[in-house]
């Protein structure tokens, strides 16, 4: 058991490493560069400088930001600010480090995220797997139905959809932000209201979309387990179908949803980009596209970093829980 | 069950309850809420304006920084601001003295003095990095304080238009920093200025952890400040910037009287707003409704270091292969003004060197009898805009232009046989037998260009050119330009291009041939890499000559004939603006009838329009 341990933890080690060094070469390899992209930007703006002005100044950015060393130079200079839990500077909005943007957004997507995938994932499991299990049954096909046109509408027409419905008809829901402007420093119950109201949207179109997806696949698995050789013979011992369906069918089921749980999770520090686009909800996902557009470097690192660990995490997780439910893969057993 | 449901429904009507209003104790009639034109701020802490990348266009440069002095957007004159008069130059342009206004005083009760001036030069001489630092390293041997209200510059070289530094033209120009501050600052790079001490006539109040708004409040000496002095009080007590994302959200919010002034919207966005809400306006009252003197212009610009379109005939070609009466209606409905020369639309532009050149562009011959010039396309437009029902006040060459170029599609196909292009089946071959094809860029997030590059490469797709689209974000649209990789791209530029100061030197100088660098490097200026040694020379001669000196208008003029002569971009329109505002709560706002500036709010002259707006009461 401690050596799998050992070599699990050695193993997301490398994987981590390996992991930051691709990071690191895909953002460098970027096509756009930074300097150009910020000085660009102030001779759009009618400064009034000139092309050997420009020059100069994109050198003295260069040194600031410590672009103008070799990249194996940049690299080791990463890794070495990373280990202190340094993410560096943002280029694009300089001086502010690159942390104090991520922690700045992370709490809204993560929040955001993590409670939508979970609520969509045990809801989703649990209607997939009473319709599995009672797949003749008129309301197991209407759900099979329905729940397979949701997972099948592109989700930015679902959002859009809720949007138009819920913001612009029918007034009910705000345009933007993660919290109410009107109680900025009031943190009560009411101003959690206001949290969850901002949230509601968003996270409703997460739901239904992750829902649609979770309730097809596991009815599908639901039905394929019902008809394994141990649940046939549940059925034949007489056993009472409540018991064959959360305890031979529905366990058995869960095996794979759980590796699926697990990564979406992982995935969660990647952000949301196209619902905190569409319902202008703070968040990770913004913070990556500024980042590309602008070649932020330092910035988009720092955001894959985050997503990197959260998988690395998740995938440890998954190593470590995944043989507490299924007892066939305990090691030494 | 009972108490759940309850639980259930409490909730719920909770939520519904929560509105999005103002922040605690801010009073909506007392509170103007502008658009945030780039949208969320996502670092709104960075007050330390001299820092490159520091937001621009949400209160900062526009309510609390303050200049010597501004562009008047419409007669394109200097106003003097924290100067008492405008710059006096010595005989050899190589001292400046500068009078500046007294009883001016930051927000933390320090006196403005010519000290914070020559602190400012000096200060970002010394700091490399820093906005202005190279402006000043290139020209400034020193500035000192003559006394407490005189600055004197002294110069390196001769240079009689330096003042230009420290004016706001649009956005900004070198804002003055408080000596008092900055002088404690060892690096002023990593300084964030947070809460900026103001030197304009608000002070940051509040802001969203997020940027989705940010809140300023009129300072309480308001009348110690240069727009105080010289322009009154400003009406609204608190300037609130949000960032509600889309169109259709601004909309909607202005219709809910959420947001009293929006950026810009789209032509069937203005058209639905207009209908939507009775208290919303634009520039005019009716039809064209938009504001056309935005000082940026839209064009085609063709990238001349490559073939075939280094070639002037290649370019007149093209330029007389476009219907322009047809882009205009099928791109803007007629809501728009045409460009037919390469100066800016600003107002001092549009009257010297698009109205002011109207003679000119009658008679100009592009080959010798043959006047490619069209005058009758405004008439044309006010013709169409008539059988749309609607009414045509003033004369349709102040609303239109003078006209555009020809569409003569016999004629450009004369010019491009002459060069040895063929066509064979109603398609263009180049001089090598190749199929001719044209990739047009357009961006992703500017409506009016992007139509203007769907419109044009419809134009050329009937004149039988194989043209695609390309439509990019925001940072590959302008990288494929500025390291010269596009063939051809619907573009603007606030430099070239613009134009609300008479003097045609500050927005053209960047055609001068030394900026023309080889394809693959990154060119700020001349991105269309276009050589002229005559344009260079004229240039250099205006380079030499103080801005209100009366030649500089007659050599900007021959820059400008050369360009057309030239054509390396196809001028088009403007960008205009509808910038709806809603007059619920505020009345006051610029327009065609009381036009006293532009409604470029998001700019550094915002701060000159607020003394002249009134609440309704409401």
């Amino acid at each position: 058991m401690k050596r799998y341990i050992i070599e699990r933890l050695i193993s997301v080690f490398f994987t981590f490493l390996i992991g930051t060094l691709i990071l690191f070469l895909v953002t460098r390899l970027s096509p756009i560069d930074p300097i150009d992209t910020i000085v660009g930007k102030l001779a759009m703006m009618s400064t009034t400088i000139s092309q050997e002005q420009f020059e100069s100044m994109k050198k003295t950015l260069m040194s600031i930001y410590g672009l103008d060393k070799p990249l194996l130079v940049q690299y080791f200079s990463f890794m070495k600010s990373l280990v202190m839990g340094d993410l560096g500077p943002s280029f694009s909005f300089f001086p502010t480090p690159v942390s104090e943007l991520i922690f700045r957004a992370m709490p809204w997507t993560v929040g955001l995220l993590t409670t939508s995938i979970i609520i969509a994932w045990l809801a989703g499991n649990l209607i997939g797997a009473i319709a599995g299990f009672f797949e003749q049954k008129k309301f197991s096909k209407f759900l099979e139905g329905f729940f397979l046109v949701l997972s099948l509408v592109p989700y930015p027409v679902l959002a859009l959809t809720l949007m138009i419905l819920f913001v612009f008809t029918f007034p009910i829901f705000p345009y933007f932000g993660g919290a109410p402007s009107s109680m900025i420093s009031h943190i009560s119950f009411k101003y959690i209201l206001g949290i969850i109201k901002h949230a509601f949207l968003p996270s409703l179109s997460l739901i239904l979309v992750y829902m649609g997806a979770s309730v097809v696949t596991m009815r599908a698995l639901t039905i394929s387990v019902k008809t394994e050789d141990f649940t046939e013979y549940a059925f034949l011992r007489g056993l009472p179908k409540r018991h064959i369906l959360w305890h031979y069918v529905f366990r058995n089921s869960m095996l794979p949803q759980i590796t699926g749980l697990t990564l979406s999770i992982g995935q969660v520090f990647g952000g949301a980009l196209i619902t905190e686009s569409i319902f202008s909800y703070p968040g990770l996902g913004q913070l990556s596209y500024y980042a590309i557009v602008n070649g932020d470097y330092n910035l988009l690192m720092g955001v894959a970093f985050f997503s990197l660990v959260g998988i690395c995490i998740a995938v440890l997780l998954l190593d470590f829980i995944y043989p507490l439910v299924d007892p066939r893969v305990r090691v030494g057993e | 069950m009972r108490k759940l449901v309850f639980v259930l429904v409490a909730v719920v009507f909770s939520l519904l309850s929560v509105a999005q209003m103002l922040p605690p104790g801010i009073p909506r009639n007392e509170t103007l809420i502008v658009d945030s034109i780039h949208e969320r701020l996502i670092d709104p802490t960075q007050g330390n304006m001299w820092v490159p990348g520091a937001a621009v266009g949400s209160g900062l440069n526009n309510l609390v920084f303050d200049n010597l002095w501004y562009v008047d957007h419409g007669t394109g004159e200097l106003i003097n601001a924290l100067a008492a008069e405008k710059p006096v130059y010595s005989s050899d342009f190589k001292t400046i003295t500068i009078k500046l206004r007294k009883g001016i005083y930051w927000s933390d009760g320090v006196e403005f003095t010519a000290d914070d001036v020559a602190f400012t030069i000096n200060y970002l001489k010394k700091h490399e990095g820093m906005m202005w630092h190279s402006d000043f390293v290139e020209w400034v041997e020193d500035a000192y304080a003559k006394d407490r209200y005189t600055v004197v510059i002294k110069l390196k070289k001769p240079n009689p238009r330096f003042h230009y530094i420290l004016t706001c033209d649009i956005w900004w120009g070198c804002t003055i920093m408080p000596k008092h501050i900055f002088e404690k600052v060892d690096d002023p790079l990593k300084f964030k200025f947070w809460p900026p001490v103001s030197l304009g006539p608000y002070v940051y109040k509040a802001h969203d952890p997020n940027g989705y708004w940010i809140l300023f409040e009129r300072r309480k000496d308001w009348d110690r400040t240069s727009v105080g002095k010289v322009a009154g009080k400003p009406a609204p007590k608190y300037v609130m910037f949000v960032a509600y994302g889309p169109e259709e959200k601004r909309i909607a919010a202005q219709i809910r009287h959420q947001l009293d002034w929006i950026f810009d919207v789209s032509t069937e966005g203005w058209y639905y707003i207009k209908d939507a809400n009775k208290y919303t306006g634009s520039w005019f009252k009716d039809y064209p409704w938009a504001f056309f003197h935005d000082p940026t212009a839209r064009g085609i610009w063709f990238n001349c270091s490559k073939s075939p379109y280094d070639k002037k005939w290649v370019r007149w070609a093209l330029t007389l292969a476009i219907n322009m009466y047809e882009v205009m209606l099928s791109a803007y409905d007629g809501i728009q003004i045409l460009c037919p020369t390469h100066a800016g639309q600003g107002m001092a532009h549009f009257v010297l060197y698009h109205k002011g050149m109207a003679d000119w562009l009658k008679n100009f011959e592009l080959e010798p009898g043959y006047k490619p010039f069209d005058p009758t396309l405004p008439e044309r437009l006010a013709e169409y805009a008539r059988s749309q029902g609607y009414k045509v006040k003033g004369n349709p060459v102040d609303i239109w232009g003078p006209g555009w170029w020809k569409y003569d599609p016999k004629k450009a196909e004369e010019i491009l046989k002459k060069l040895g292009f063929k066509k064979k089946s109603g398609k263009w071959y180049l001089p090598d037998g190749t199929p001719w094809k044209i990739t047009l860029n357009a961006p992703t997030y500017e409506v009016d260009a992007t139509r203007l590059a769907f419109a044009v490469a419809e134009q050329w797709r009937n004149f039988g050119i194989d043209v695609k689209v390309d439509v990019l974000e925001n940072t590959p649209f302008w990288n494929e330009l500025s390291y010269g990789r596009f063939d051809v791209g619907a573009y603007w530029s606030s430099s070239a291009q613009g134009g609300i100061m008479k003097d045609l030197w500050y927005t053209h100088r960047y055609w001068h041939k030394k900026n023309v660098l080889p394809v693959g490097k990154y060119a700020v200026y001349n991105r269309p890499r276009w050589k002229n040694d005559e344009v260079s020379k004229l240039l250099d001669e205006m380079a030499g000559l103080p801005p209100d000196d009366p030649k500089t208008v007659e050599l900007g003029k021959r820059v400008l004939e050369i360009l057309i002569e030239e054509m390396p971009i196809i001028p088009a329109v403007d960008c205009k603006k509808f910038s709806p505002y809603d007059t619920y709560y505020w009345t006051g706002f610029p327009n065609a009838e009381n036009p006293y500036w532009s409604p470029l709010f998001w700019c550094g002259g915002f701060k000159w329009i607020l003394p002249h707006l009134k609440p309704t009461g409401r």
